[in-house]
């Protein structure tokens, strides 16, 4: 650790919510919008998701279908790579754990799952970050339906992991037996990709 | 792909510095290890106070395309924000500072490269597109 001459920062301004603020991070109120590629304009009528075990269909619900599934909604934090943090925001989906009792399955056949999108992006992650509540595919934020700019109709939500494995515009989900990089994963950032560990690249 | 090598933190000093606008200030900082870096990567910055504390942030490199010891990035100030005050209005020559990188590796560009390219941005991401007009005046490519 070296010391910058007459660096003082804003110690101190996130008060008592410091602690939930990952390090190297800083805490806006602001939602900023990232994307690889153009914002993806999926309407609803063509839109599904689909369950895999890698290429055999598991499950495919179309968005009514997927509206009539048990809807859970909770406040996360989450974390941007490119170091924004952003504290108590309010989601609203379908965890994973009710797409797989909905899918009618009884456990899950791999330890690893590739999320894919509309634009192709990919981003993959352990079953076991997706289960137990950790996961959702998220369709409101804040009470209303999320925006395109924001993954809209329907976006992957694992806000205990670097934010871009909450990947837009989620489509399927495929089982895979070993792990494999997804889209950023395979350009120099961490497979998996915890905040508090600090995992931003690969060899972090 | 190939497995990325970690990228240490690594101290920089700032040598030179061009105010762009009322805002904006390009600073050139000397690397000693720096390995090059594509026309488009940035750099994570890291800032430290007496204290301990510290703030990091990303930003665009501004130079072309070489290998070190010298990388330029330009950086606007944000009124309210708590590293580019101190970037574009604290910082003196031969100040240190720690910086990691070079990251990204989607969003670049080289003259091996042969489709023709528009670039637009608005504001301060001006900066990885300048990298790359000065990596293609650098290299003498004709492409358009």
């Amino acid at each position: 650790m070296k010391v910058t001459r007459g660096f003082k920062g804003k110690q101190g301004e996130s008060g008592s919510a410091s602690n939930r603020v990952p390090p190297g991070q800083f805490a806006t109120r602001d939602f900023p919008v990232l994307t690889a590629g153009p914002t993806q304009q999926t309407i609803l009528e063509s839109w599904s998701l689909a369950l895999q075990n890698g290429g055999q269909l598991l499950a495919l619900w179309n968005w009514a279908q997927f509206e009539a599934l048990p809807q859970t909604e909770h406040t996360f934090d989450i974390h941007c790579v490119t170091k924004w943090t952003k504290l108590d925001t309010r989601w609203r989906g379908v965890t994973f754990d009710d797409l797989i009792k909905a899918a009618g399955l009884t456990s899950t056949p791999h330890m690893y799952v590739m999320a894919h999108c509309d634009g192709g992006y990919t981003t993959n992650l352990p079953v076991a970050d997706l289960m137990g509540g950790k996961g959702m595919v998220a369709t409101h934020f804040d009470g209303l339906p999320l925006p395109a700019i924001h993954g809209g109709p329907a976006r992957l939500l694992v806000p205990h992991l670097y934010f871009w494995k909450s990947a837009k515009w989620v489509r399927r989900l495929v089982f895979m037996e070993m792990n494999a990089p997804g889209f950023w994963e395979s350009l120099g950032y961490h497979i998996y990709g915890d905040p508090w560990r600090e995992q931003r690249y690969s060899g972090d | 792909m190939s497995s990325f090598a970690r990228r240490d933190w690594q101290v920089a000093t700032a040598t030179l510095f061009r105010q762009e606008t009322v805002r904006v200030r390009s600073i050139t900082f000397e690397v000693a290890a720096w390995a090059g870096h594509m026309a488009g990567q940035h750099v994570d910055v890291r800032l430290t106070a007496e204290n301990g504390y510290q703030a990091q942030r990303s930003y665009s490199i501004a130079s072309p395309a070489r290998r070190g010891p010298d990388i330029e990035l330009t950086v606007e100030r944000i009124g309210d924000g708590e590293v580019s005050p101190f970037l574009t209005e604290e910082l003196h020559a031969g100040d240190t500072i720690e910086l990691r990188g070079p990251i990204g590796g989607y969003f670049t560009w080289g003259p091996a490269i042969s489709l023709p390219l528009m670039l637009i941005a608005g504001g301060s991401g001006v900066v990885p597109l300048m990298s790359m007009l000065r990596t293609r005046h650098q290299s003498g490519s004709k492409i358009p």
